[in-house]
């Protein structure tokens, strides 16, 4: 027998065997749902500064002409999509415990419980009245269902006969923190928003809850023979003779990315649902392409919101950065389909009753007792903090020299924080609503800004509290110590002087590496198209562009695009990361070709600020 | 560090902590990803030693779903011992995708108690100190060199034991959490 020595032992798990998941795959994952949990999806799209934007993230659905009407998979979710993000909510201590239920062949549905009050979500510049609902849904038997989602869904308010916005979430079992659930109770759980006009008044309110058309659905995962091939036709489910051709490939080897469409046949597998939009992202098809274990995506799918069975194409985008063409030629393929287990026609009916002294929770007035930190370093003030059921705002004044309310950007000027609020126990991220200077695809000058917090992704303070995962959507800031902690200011700077020659643009891309004032270093990836310039800016980490760049051909300036809805962005093939390709359109051919930089930030620690919302 | 710099630079420690923890390619997943939006949904900027701090949350993490599969067993049990019929057709155990431990130490390294197998995953493959792996498993300092400790005198004692051991009689599982 060998004695193994503890050396050996040592040296042994030092030397584990690493495996190589897709780590791609992982970090686009990570980082779609880290966005969609900071502030829900809607408020994406305002808050670039350490996020990209959505309609970075989608750039690929909006570029894309081959395709009429085309989504995004993941921008198929609409506003109602991250409500599913939340399905085991767990029972919300707020609000009041309702224990309604309706039960049909052995699915019951029931309602636990409602919070009411008023939301300040990003971008509404009012109150909006909200209502959320607790749900679970029981009855699954053995069945090897994934998700579940209701195809029909609505809510009344009985004693005015008013239907209200709902907006129901999916039970899905795809949540970690559901497995205990689902494996003894079989039991799923899902939170709905209501939204429209909701009575407030006191006393008590009767509403009507019903739903039809329960999708129990599995996802079902099935191989593809034969290589990948333009023009190929592959049988993929003999049984119901479904075929799907790929009518076209586009390989773009410096972005290591693939493209590639499909068409299915007439017999592909369609949910035959009401509703195009239930189950979500859930319900689509989708072909995976692999090269032995490695996942090279879809990261990318796009396919017509609703599709017409053997007409509408698909299209996939892949990752096979770093592949030859023989392993390309090796690749394979698989098929993904929404499979119905069961259908239950419904419906389920539940009256239910609220009494506004327990669903309400009345928003809270506090005078913030001391900002003179944040005064101090950013001059910025803060008004009264409204305190809801489902966040914190806080009215933001900046402290303009002049009396005009203008969102050019000064030098010097503080424009964003990263900005966190915590009570002692949970500690919840926030942004500011708008960001003067940030292209929201709206008109928001002059409107007011806030700092607003909400309950999505916030989390407990103590690291070493091994409890079940916990999420909120509603929680009482009521009553407590309260502070408000901002750090990461962005700085917006100026340098109306500064100039960078660049080589005469041609059709070929050249690189200009410079260095901005703050010391970080910059490049600049020119060319001409026609007589377009296009430039692409490798901004640096730490740095933010507000305004872009300009350019100048022989002392004559030309202003880049500025509509972010047509705005280009590249992916830069090194860090990931998407670029913006600045246009400057009907340029001429000239001898001295320079670019600016107009406003843009730099991080400056020394401004992190805290401020006590009350003691 | 920006938030893909700090995927980039631990999503092997995170990843493989939690695969040999957890022993399945499916969880690590999961759970690598969960220790990561909730690194990116976190404010950083008080944290000085990155690893440290990602590390802790992947053990808490990982205690998390080891716990909800233990407790996962028991309600199983409990059902069958009261002749209740199982709603499930497989074992929450079997539920779970096993990793395919080829190499025989990977697979001792399996059959130990997750507290003397998370310490040392943490101190010897994450390359914590004592300290850190302590605060990462919210133990006192002692207790962290004490589990280090048993849990090489473990493993060493079972490589020792396999490899005296026939083939056929080479199969175990973990104990329990």
């Amino acid at each position: 027998m060998l004695r193994a020595t503890e050396n050996e032992t040592e040296k042994k798990l030092r030397g584990l065997k690493k495996e190589n998941p897709n780590y791609d795959a992982m970090w686009s994952r990570v980082r779609l749902e880290a966005d969609k949990r900071a502030s829900g999806w809607q408020e994406q799209a305002a808050a670039p500064i350490r996020k990209p934007s959505a309609k970075k993230r989608w750039l690929m659905p909006v570029t894309c002409a081959a395709l009429a009407a085309v989504i995004a998979l993941g921008a198929a979710a609409s506003q109602g999509y991250f409500e599913t993000l939340i399905p085991d909510a767990k029972a919300a201590p707020l609000g009041q415990s309702i224990g309604a239920q309706a039960e049909v062949e052995g699915m019951t549905l029931k309602l636990n419980n409602v919070v009411q009050g008023t939301d300040r979500a990003y971008g509404q510049t009012e109150a909006q009245k909200k209502m959320m609902l607790d749900f679970s849904l029981s009855g699954f038997g053995d069945e090897d269902v994934r998700m579940a989602a209701f195809d029909q869904a609505s809510i009344t308010d009985l004693d005015t006969g008013k239907k209200l916005d709902l907006m129901m979430g999916d039970f899905n079992t795809d949540y970690s923190h559901s497995i205990e659930d689902w494996a003894s109770s079989r039991t799923l759980n899902t939170s709905s928003r209501v939204n429209g006009d909701i009575s407030d008044t006191e006393g008590q309110h009767r509403y009507r809850l019903e739903t039809s058309g329960l999708y129990m659905i599995r996802r079902v995962t099935v191989p593809i023979e034969g290589n990948v091939k333009v023009g190929a036709e592959y049988t993929v489910l003999p049984e119901r003779d479904f075929k799907i051709k790929i009518t076209d490939i586009q390989w773009d080897q410096k972005q290591g990315q693939m493209k590639i469409k499909f068409l299915p046949n007439e017999n592909v597998p369609v949910l035959d649902t009401k509703d195009s939009a239930t189950l979500g992202m859930d319900r689509n098809n989708s072909v995976t392409l692999k090269l032995g274990d490695r996942d090279l995506g879809p990261g990318g799918w796009m396919q017509p919101l609703e599709p017409e069975p053997g007409v509408s194409e698909a299209e996939g985008e892949y990752d096979v950065k770093g592949l030859t063409e023989d392993q390309i030629a090796d690749m394979t393929m698989t098929f993904s389909y929404a499979e119905p287990v069961r259908v239950v026609e419904g419906p389920w009916t539940i009256d239910f009753t609220i009494d506004s002294s327990k669903a309400i929770v009345q928003t809270e007035t506090v005078p913030v007792e001391d900002a003179s930190e944040l005064t101090e370093k950013a001059g910025w003030t803060l008004g009264d903090a409204q305190l809801d059921a489902y966040g914190v705002t806080i009215p933001m004044y900046r402290n303009n020299s002049g009396s005009e309310k203008t969102t050019e950007l000064k030098d010097g000027q503080v424009v964003q924080y990263s900005v966190s609020i915590t009570d002692g126990e949970v500690t919840t991220s926030g942004s500011q609503d708008p960001i003067p200077g940030i292209p929201t695809g709206e008109e928001r000058e002059g409107q007011q800004e806030y700092i607003k917090f909400g309950v999505q992704g916030m989390a407990r303070n103590n690291p070493t509290d091994h409890a079940a995962y916990e999420s909120w959507d509603s929680y009482d800031f009521r009553g407590k110590p309260l502070t408000a902690i901002f750090n990461n200011a962005w700085v917006a700077h100026r340098h109306d002087d500064y100039r960078k020659e660049i080589p005469v643009p041609t059709e070929n891309e050249q690189t200009t590496a410079d260095t901005i004032p703050e010391g970080l270093p910059i490049k600049y990836i020119v060319h001409r198209e026609g007589k377009n310039v296009l430039v692409q800016v490798e901004a640096p980490e730490g740095m933010n562009m507000y305004e872009g760049i300009s350019l100048e051909v022989d002392g004559e300036s030309y202003a880049h695009d500025t509509d972010e809805s047509k705005a280009t962005y590249v992916q830069n093939i090194e860090n990931r990361q998407y670029e913006r390709v600045y246009v400057f359109e009907n340029v001429p051919q000239g001898q001295k070709f320079e670019l600016g930089l107009q406003a843009y930030g730099t991080v400056d620690n020394t401004k992190n600020a805290k401020v006590i919302i009350r003691k | 560090m920006d938030d893909k710099e700090l995927f980039e630079n631990y999503k092997e420690a995170v990843y493989h902590y939690c695969l040999y923890m957890l022993r399945s390619r499916a969880d690590a997943e999961d759970v690598c990803q969960e220790v990561f939006v909730k690194a990116l949904l976190a404010d950083r900027s008080g944290i000085d030693y990155l690893k440290a701090w990602l590390m802790k949350i992947a053990a808490n993490e990982c205690h998390t779903l080891l716990r909800r599969r233990t407790n996962g067993e028991m309600k199983e049990k409990r059902a069958f011992w009261l002749g209740m019929p199982l709603r499930s057709p497989q074992s929450v155990e079997q539920a779970y995708e096993k990793i395919e431990m080829s190499g025989e130490f990977e697979e001792l390294l399996s059959r130990l108690k997750p507290k003397l197998r998370e310490a040392l995953l943490l101190y010897y493959m994450a390359d914590l100190s004592t300290l850190e792996t302590a605060d990462a498993l919210g133990v006192p300092i002692g207790t962290a060199k004490s589990r280090i400790s048993r849990g090489l005198r473990a493993l060493k004692k079972a490589t020792e034991k396999e490899s005296a051991m026939p083939e056929k009689e080479r199969d175990g599982r973990a104990s329990s959490y």
